[in-house]
């Protein structure tokens, strides 16, 4: 064997060593690879000025318009959850549906699905969900292996269904990859974007919300006592009022952003600044439950000038560049120009709200530790790549992938098996960002389709997370829930849900429209 | 006022080298604890101090790009209006949010890990893990950007005042693409100052508990 092969091979040996010490993930992949390259410029074999090429790849990151709309998703989902709008959210579907046998278990899928944008990172809903749904389960009567179950397989929902933040990291991924296979293979450019990939994997992600609740649907028939009903409390009936605001405003939000992308209206950045924006203004309207009336005051009229504005652009001919102004416009304008100032006003007013009730530093400070870690990471696995590039990594890795046996299917099969175990130890990110750019792009060649290969890998990732014994999911849950429930039960009533993802993946391998009908749709 | 600069690039240039033998700080912790422990606990509370400000900094920015973003969304949709002033400011905001944030995320344990085994570990195995990840991947690494960053096309990016490609653009370009050696020299600060940290717990100068700092994380 060739010594770069030897060296590229070590490599990933050594790294997947060193990240067993527990060192940060991003300084690990990078710190390894530069030690090879090293190795590799001094036995003469790496080419030493591939690495002053670094910095550019940095640049490349900074200058990336797709990612940018990470931080703001994350931003979006820090502050619901530090205003508490989540728990909101969790407690409201409880009491509504509380009363159905499998009532709270319903709930928890289907707050577990709405709260993808916070999601796919740190694990934040499961551990919402354990610390809220999870006792009163449990005290409810409910069986541990389901409610446990429930818990931690809907926390895993937000990898898959958008806007969820790592779909837009895997997307950067797959385009990138679809593009050096078009090129190679000499076909036609083609596009993929993160629209595309939140379009295919919405009726994925929808079918799954389906046979969890399917599942939950199963207990409350055949076995009423495992998922009794919540008993009466005494507690004041919620009101309208508190329907509307704590169910209605976040629905109203997440259906606006991904709306907004999905019809391919904005671009994810765009629609996910307007989902912080009004996340801020709802959290501040949340929190300043006790503050001065005319905070509360100028975030409605905050929240109701930008949807007056938008109505505006709809109904008038709002664009300034233009020489036919008539009077009428120049008065719509003007107005228009007024709601936006007290807009823009009342982001400062919801900043305001966020930091008198003392969650703005934390929001702020989580906010930029979370969009520092991913992007760390994406410096750390380029370096990485980088350096397996050199030694010819690359090529080796597609010469295996077609060496397989059992043709294009027996390579996707392998690259599914090694990524479902790498999801044991390393995150969605990590995996993004070093793997798929080596397997996807002879996948691609292969013949599979780009979106649909994103959403098998997606799924299939979320399915080891939820794995015992090293899913990530039941660990965050096992950290978050009480001593008495037992590991074991956690790990049992995780399995029939690892079914369900199996019969999953099968169905979107079997019938490729399930994540490939709806962006051809939408792209028209 | 290029000469200016030039003054500034070479005095930076040799604060680089007065300031490296603080790097072998964390090693005199370990041979001569007393000598170096009351200094090393000095340094680490500075060095902690300046990845508090970068934050800041960080922090700031992100609410540049929030605002800056809004105003993209509204001048496009509503007003028909595009600047690219405006859009460059939301760049300029995510770089600089995650460029500058690094550095306190490490600080405070914001950087994801494998814990399967790490939970095993003493607090001493773990500050060892630190000692020596520190040395053999974060300095390797920011040294490695640094050198590259710091190349005849930035030096000409300072002379000139490179500012953007398009007309209604910011004159900032230059200090874009200074980011990214600030971002390896934060990083590699902090770096030490975690290094100092494990040699100081590893030497029982230091509650083994305290090598990151709490509640920055996610």
């Amino acid at each position: 064997m060739e010594i770069e092969i030897i060296l590229a091979i070590s490599m990933f040996v050594a790294a997947i060593a060193a990240l067993l010490a527990g060192y940060p993930v991003a300084l690990t992949l990078g710190g390894v690879a530069l030690i090879f390259a090293g190795l590799g410029i001094a036995l003469g074999v790496f080419p030493e000025p591939l690495l002053r090429a670094f910095p550019n790849r940095i640049q490349g990151a900074m200058e990336n318009q797709v990612l940018i709309a990470v931080p703001l998703f994350v931003m979006m989902g820090v502050i619901l959850e530090r205003s508490r709008v989540a728990e909101d959210l969790l407690h409201i579907a409880g009491r509504l549906l509380g009363r159905l046998h499998g009532g709270l278990g319903y709930a928890v899928v289907g707050v577990g699905a709405l709260l993808a944008a916070s999601t796919g990172i740190v694990g934040a809903t499961v551990i919402t969900m354990a610390l809220i749904a999870l006792p009163t389960m449990l005290r409810e009567g409910y069986d541990p292996r389901l409610a446990s179950g429930t818990i931690s397989a809907s926390g895993t929902l937000g990898q898959i269904i958008p806007p969820s933040i790592v779909l837009i990291l895997l997307a950067d991924a797959i385009s990138n990859a679809n593009q050096s296979a078009s090129v190679s293979a000499g076909l036609g450019p083609s596009v993929v974007s993160v629209g595309d990939l939140f379009a295919g994997a919405l009726v994925p992600g929808l079918l799954l919300v389906g046979l969890y609740l399917i599942y939950i649907l199963y207990h409350a028939l055949f076995r009423p006592e495992s998922c009794p009903p919540v008993a009466e409390t005494g507690a004041e009936p919620l009101n309208i009022r508190e329907i509307a605001f704590g169910l209605g405003a976040p629905l109203g939000l997440i259906f606006t952003v991904l709306g907004s992308i999905l019809g391919g209206i904005a671009s994810p950045t765009e629609a996910a600044a307007v989902g912080a924006v009004g996340a801020l203004l709802l959290a501040g309207l949340r929190l300043s439950g006790d503050m001065p009336g005319w905070i509360r005051i100028s975030l409605t009229a905050g929240l109701l000038s930008l949807l007056a504005v938008f109505l505006m652009a709809g109904l008038f001919d709002l664009r300034v560049n233009r020489s036919d102004l008539s009077a009428v416009d120049m008065t719509a304008i003007a107005v228009a120009l007024f709601l936006c100032v007290m807009f823009f006003a009342s982001m400062a007013i919801g900043l305001l709200a966020l930091s008198r009730a003392g969650q703005l530093q934390p929001a702020l400070t989580s906010t930029a530790s979370i969009t520092s870690m991913v992007f760390l990471i994406l410096i750390g696995a380029s370096l990485f790549s980088l350096v397996f590039r050199g030694f010819g990594g690359e090529e080796m890795v597609a010469e295996i992938l077609a060496a397989t046996p059992g043709g294009a299917w027996g390579a996707l099969a392998i690259t599914m098996f090694v990524m479902f175990v790498l999801g044991f130890f390393l995150d969605f990110i990590e995996i993004v960002f070093v793997v798929v750019p080596l397997v996807a792009p002879p996948l691609i060649i292969m013949g599979f389709d780009p979106v649909w290969l994103a959403i098998l890998m997606a799924l299939n990732l979320q399915t080891s997370f939820l794995t015992p014994p090293f899913g990530f999911a039941l660990f965050y849950l096992r950290g978050a829930a009480p001593d008495d429930l037992a590991t074991a039960d956690i790990w049992r009533g995780a399995i029939p849900f690892i079914g369900l993802q199996v019969v999953m993946i099968g169905l979107v391998a079997a019938v490729p429209a399930l994540a490939t009908a709806l962006p051809a749709l939408a792209a028209q | 006022m290029a000469d200016l600069f030039l003054l500034l690039g070479t005095g930076l240039e040799w604060l680089g080298y007065v300031s490296a033998p603080l790097f072998l700080v964390p090693i005199g912790v370990l041979l001569a604890t007393r000598f170096f422990a009351a200094p090393a606990t000095v340094l680490v509370a500075i060095l902690d101090r300046v990845s508090g400000i970068a934050l800041g900094g960080a922090i700031a920015l992100g609410l540049m790009m929030l605002f800056a973003q809004a105003g993209v969304v509204v001048a496009r949709y509503v007003f028909g209006l595009s600047f690219s002033w405006l859009s460059e400011l939301v760049t300029y905001g995510f770089a600089g949010l995650f460029l500058l944030g690094a550095a306190a995320a490490l600080r405070d344990d914001g950087h994801v890990r494998v814990d399967i085994l790490r939970e095993r570990f003493s607090p001493k195995g773990r500050a060892a893990i630190d000692l020596i990840g520190a040395y053999f991947f974060i300095f390797p690494i920011c040294l490695l950007i640094f050198w590259a960053a710091i190349s005849p096309s930035f030096v000409r990016a300072w002379m000139n005042f490179e500012g953007s490609r398009e007309s209604d653009g910011l004159p900032l370009l230059f200090l874009f693409r200074t980011l990214i050696p600030a971002f390896a020299a934060l990083l590699m600060a902090q770096g030490l100052s975690q290094a100092l940290k494990a040699a100081l717990i590893l030497r029982n100068e230091r509650t083994a508990d305290s090598l990151y700092a709490q509640g920055g994380g996610a």
